[in-house]
């Protein structure tokens, strides 16, 4: 029978796993001063809401411009969405950029936002289907949503090189500070979401202090 | 500060950090991955030399990260007019263009955070070598494990190899000696992160504590 350290009334330090009896003097990791939880705290009810408010944030990130180029070579100033950027270097012959852009700015966020939706979900089911499938399914999210930032950089380098008025000039739009939120915000989800919540609904016993919503 | 676990029931066990499972300790091996049995997840990691190899490629990335922040990253050249861009100068016009958030979030990911991680691992592990146990040991363990996942210096290389590839029909684009410099600290900073764990940290801590001067 599989014992997890919290039903065998241990404490592991999140940031370097030292084991603590649950009566650890006040609740803090003898050798690096870490809080000592079973569980992180509220991990459900913190997820919910930054992805709740990453969901509401990805719209506007995906019909505000981000890029205000004016011209670059094709005419009159033109503002660019996520989308019509992609699409435009799609037109332009440069399709391994826009499958880059496509990707890390629109895939890779919903896939992320939707993946954290289906894990919330299926602990406050209390699913027990393939925990370690859906463990795994998490660090693939946790891994991949980092490279969300790429259009950010891209717009930073574009703003602060492409500065030649009357020629060509570029700058920001509103919608690069959706974008932005919606990174920063999925981060802290993935950080947030505690994937051993999973492991206790399967192993059919919740854990003291630990929050299932 | 004690190394070891305080409860006895906790020797020689490991706790899985991403499915909890309370498990045994396999014997040390010299070299190699222990991972979880149930869920596959990484237990941790031993590499021969570990804390000098990281100090070697940390000192190297620390004098790297300066070049790239003096250095411009790139340049772009439109009719004789040469503009060249620093990592500080992205920031800079995007806070000029009224984005202070997104500037913020690019300075942060790019300059603070990477600084801070070389700074913590070199104040651990440079007191380490030299035979002594830092007072901000747990700081600087903690501040690692923070601020992880908030340096992006290889997303940010993509970026920049995306943007080349927009900029190349506008004007002359040239990599400066900030893009070679900021590629050479990520190779040495995803090497470092290989190689250490923070196991190897703690346990030549408590090897020097107890006196033995050698902590393998």
């Amino acid at each position: 029978m599989a014992l997890s350290a919290a039903r065998a009334g241990l404490l592991a330090c999140r940031n370097c796993g030292l084991l603590s009896g649950a009566h650890a003097r006040a609740r803090r990791c003898a050798r690096c001063g870490t809080a000592l939880h079973a569980r992180k705290p509220n991990s459900i009810m913190r997820t919910w809401a930054l992805i709740l408010a990453a969901y509401v944030l990805f719209i506007p990130a995906n019909l505000l411009p981000v890029l205000e180029t004016s011209a670059f070579g094709y005419g009159g100033p033109q503002a660019d969405t996520i989308m019509s950027g992609a699409v435009h270097l799609w037109l332009q012959g440069a399709w391994p950029l826009s499958v880059v852009i496509l990707i890390a700015s629109v895939a890779v966020p919903l896939a992320k936002l939707l993946v954290l939706t289906y894990l919330l979900l299926t602990v406050q089911h209390r699913a027990r289907w393939n925990p370690s499938r859906r463990t795994r399914l998490y660090r693939i999210v946790d891994f991949i949503g980092r490279w969300s930032m790429v259009d950010i950089y891209v717009g930073a380098l574009l703003v602060g090189l492409v500065q030649f008025p009357p020629l060509a000039t570029v700058s920001p739009g509103p919608g690069a500070i959706a974008f932005g939120a919606v990174v920063v915000l999925t981060l802290f989800a993935s950080q947030s979401f505690d994937p051993r919540l999973m492991w206790d609904v399967s192993e059919g016993r919740a854990v003291q202090g630990a929050s299932h919503g | 500060v004690s190394y070891v676990a305080s409860d006895s029931r906790a020797s020689g066990l490991i706790a899985c950090p991403e499915c909890d499972l309370l498990q045994r300790e396999p014997p040390p091996i010299a070299k190699g991955a222990v991972d979880c049995v149930r869920c596959g997840a990484l237990l941790y990691r031993t590499v021969p030399h570990a804390i000098e190899l990281s100090l070697a490629l940390m000192s190297a990335a620390a004098i790297l990260f300066v070049m790239a922040n003096v250095f411009p990253v790139m340049s772009l050249g439109l009719q004789g007019r040469y503009i060249a861009e620093t990592f500080y100068g992205m920031a800079q016009s995007l806070a000029e263009a009224g984005m202070l958030s997104v500037a913020l979030l690019v300075a942060v990911t790019l300059i603070l955070v990477p600084a801070a991680r070389i700074l913590a691992l070199l104040c651990a592990l440079v007191p380490l070598r030299l035979g002594r146990v830092p007072k901000a040991l747990p700081l600087a363990s903690r501040l690692l494990t923070a601020l992880r996942p908030w340096s992006m210096v290889e997303v940010f290389i993509l970026g920049a190899l995306v943007s080349m590839g927009r900029l190349n029909d506008v004007g002359d684009l040239d990599l400066d000696v900030g893009f070679w410099s900021i590629t050479g600290v990520m190779l040495l900073q995803a090497a470092a992160d290989s190689i250490l764990d923070q196991r190897d940290l703690w346990r030549c801590a408590a090897a020097l504590e107890q006196g033995k001067g050698t902590w393998r």
